[in-house]
């Protein structure tokens, strides 16, 4: 009986050291191959490797700085403002989710600078529902950042510590990836959203920081403009979308408060008057319609 | 008796030599590459500091025979002072140059707020504050030089650029010229050997 055991054990010694061996043979092939093909630049220094190099890059604000802008702004927080959870699931395109991955990124941020943490809680859930469609699941896997994140309910500095390791894990992401262009039309998302945020205070408020701050999201809409038009594959959604910001842009350069300043808006805090804010929250509320219906 | 196989499954498992060593060359060149510039990335961001992270940006390039430049554009819609941490230890060969302008490359009344040479495996940072300074007194200079405006007019300059601000930032990565390399390979087949570099930029705004 005892050899019998010792029979079975060497066997089973055997059969699992084949099972290692094999594994770790078959992994690395393809990587092998790879690195032989580069090893000689490696040793010279000189990177031989597939990194895409960009002709046009830019580094537009994050939503957190979009949404803290809408904070110092001293614009209180407004119910019904954000987009609704529930139409997270009527965005069946890649270019809906991830245009709506920013629209919540920014919906998120603009909770919690609020303190509304119950709502804050529902939008990080669904970002991590969009970042599953559009491939960045990863990211709210790492770290127990929803665990992580309901713990810390109440506590602002703790949750924004979050919102920014996320933003740093996407980032990192992104880069890693080379997925500019889903970050250019996920930035756009949460570029509207704050538009979206701030257009509708003006309606029912003249402050003229409102105005201002129009003026500041407004600088950057050129760059979007460029960075949508580089994206490589240009779908309807996004050409349609690209040209309705245009749109936009344009008689933003046509009111005559922007105008007048001439080569000086580049430098300055333009304050419109409060039927030319009018005439475009108009134009920013049918875009945002555009893009979350 | 199940038990005991899969004790001794776990112990070839886990000192079976030839898996230990295959952990190791697992990593390709490229992978290796990704990690240390997320290491890059990370010291980068921690320049910033006290300032808030806004946004990183890793910039490729290739050397070719001749310098070039490649422009990146920053939004600093705040007015607030940011500060810029650049990380070039990505860069092995040689050093880049580095100009931060107002305006990008196609206007040619564009003013110069920063620039920096030698730049290769090291890491600095820069604000937007200083830069600021430069820009007004750039700009009171081309006013003072103006001869053909009305006093008025020249007032409503002046006070134009006491408030000016700076609300994107054009960065110019001048990349060198470099020798063009080859290599032949076993059969005797020449290739061109790309040499290239990564330079990271982090950007983070104060926050008070």
């Amino acid at each position: 009986m005892r050899k019998h055991n010792l029979y079975h054990t060497l066997i089973f010694c055997l059969i699992a050291s084949i099972v290692i061996s094999c594994g770790s043979e078959n992994q690395p092939s393809s990587e092998l191959q790879e690195s032989e093909k580069t090893s000689e630049n490696k040793d010279n220094h000189s990177i031989e490797v597939e990194i895409v190099e960009k002709d046009f890059e830019f580094m537009p604000p994050s939503p957190i700085q979009i949404a803290s802008i809408l904070k110092k702004a001293n614009m209180n927080y407004e119910e019904g403002l954000t987009n609704k959870v529930s139409n997270s699931k009527q965005y069946s395109t890649k270019f809906k989710q991830t245009i709506n991955f920013g629209v919540y990124a920014c919906d998120l941020a603009y909770c919690v600078t609020n303190d509304k943490f119950a709502e804050a809680s529902e939008y990080l859930k669904v970002s991590k529902e969009m970042a599953s469609k559009i491939g960045l699941e990863s990211i709210f896997l790492s770290d127990n950042l929803v665990e992580r994140f309901e713990k810390n309910v109440g506590n602002q500095d703790s949750v924004m510590s979050i919102l920014f390791d996320i933003q740093i894990m996407t980032d990192d992401y992104i880069q890693d990836n080379e997925l500019t262009d889903l970050s250019v039309i996920y930035f756009t998302g949460a570029w509207v959203e704050g538009m979206n945020i701030g257009t509708h205070t003006i309606l029912g408020n003249n402050d003229h920081k409102i105005s201002v701050l129009l003026s500041e999201q407004m600088t950057i809409a050129r760059s979007l403009i460029r960075g949508l038009r580089a994206v490589e594959n240009q779908s309807d959604d996004l050409i349609d979308l690209t040209d309705h910001i245009e749109e936009v842009v344009d008689a933003y350069h046509n009111l005559w408060s922007v105008k007048q300043e001439g080569e000086n808006i580049e430098y300055l805090d333009v304050e419109l008057k409060h039927e030319e804010a009018i005439s475009i929250s108009e134009m920013i509320l049918e875009l945002r319609e555009e893009i979350t219906m | 008796m199940i038990g005991k196989y899969i004790f001794l499954f776990l112990i070839i498992f886990n000192f079976n030599p030839s898996f230990e060593a295959q952990k190791e060359v697992e990593l390709t060149p490229y992978q290796e590459r990704l990690i240390q510039l997320k290491d890059f990335r990370k010291n980068c961001r921690m320049a910033l500091r006290p300032f808030r992270y806004d946004g990183s940006l890793t910039t490729h390039f290739t050397y070719k025979e001749f310098d070039y430049s490649k422009e990146v554009e920053i939004a600093t819609i705040q007015n607030e002072n940011y500060r810029l941490s650049f990380n070039s230890m990505g860069i092995s060969h040689e050093p880049i140059s580095i100009k931060i302008y107002d305006k990008p490359k196609k206007f040619i009344n564009r003013v110069l707020l920063y620039e920096t040479t030698d730049v290769a495996s090291n890491e600095f940072t820069t604000e937007t504050k200083e830069m600021i300074e430069k820009l007004k007194k750039a700009k009171s200079e081309e006013l003072a030089k103006k001869v053909d405006i009305s006093e008025s007019e020249r007032l409503y300059q002046q006070k134009i650029i006491e408030n000016i601000r700076l609300k994107k930032l054009f960065i110019n990565y001048i990349i060198p010229y470099s020798e063009r390399g080859y290599k032949i390979d076993e059969e005797g087949n020449e290739s061109r050997v790309l040499t290239k570099g990564s330079i990271i930029l982090a950007v983070g705004y104060n926050n008070l």
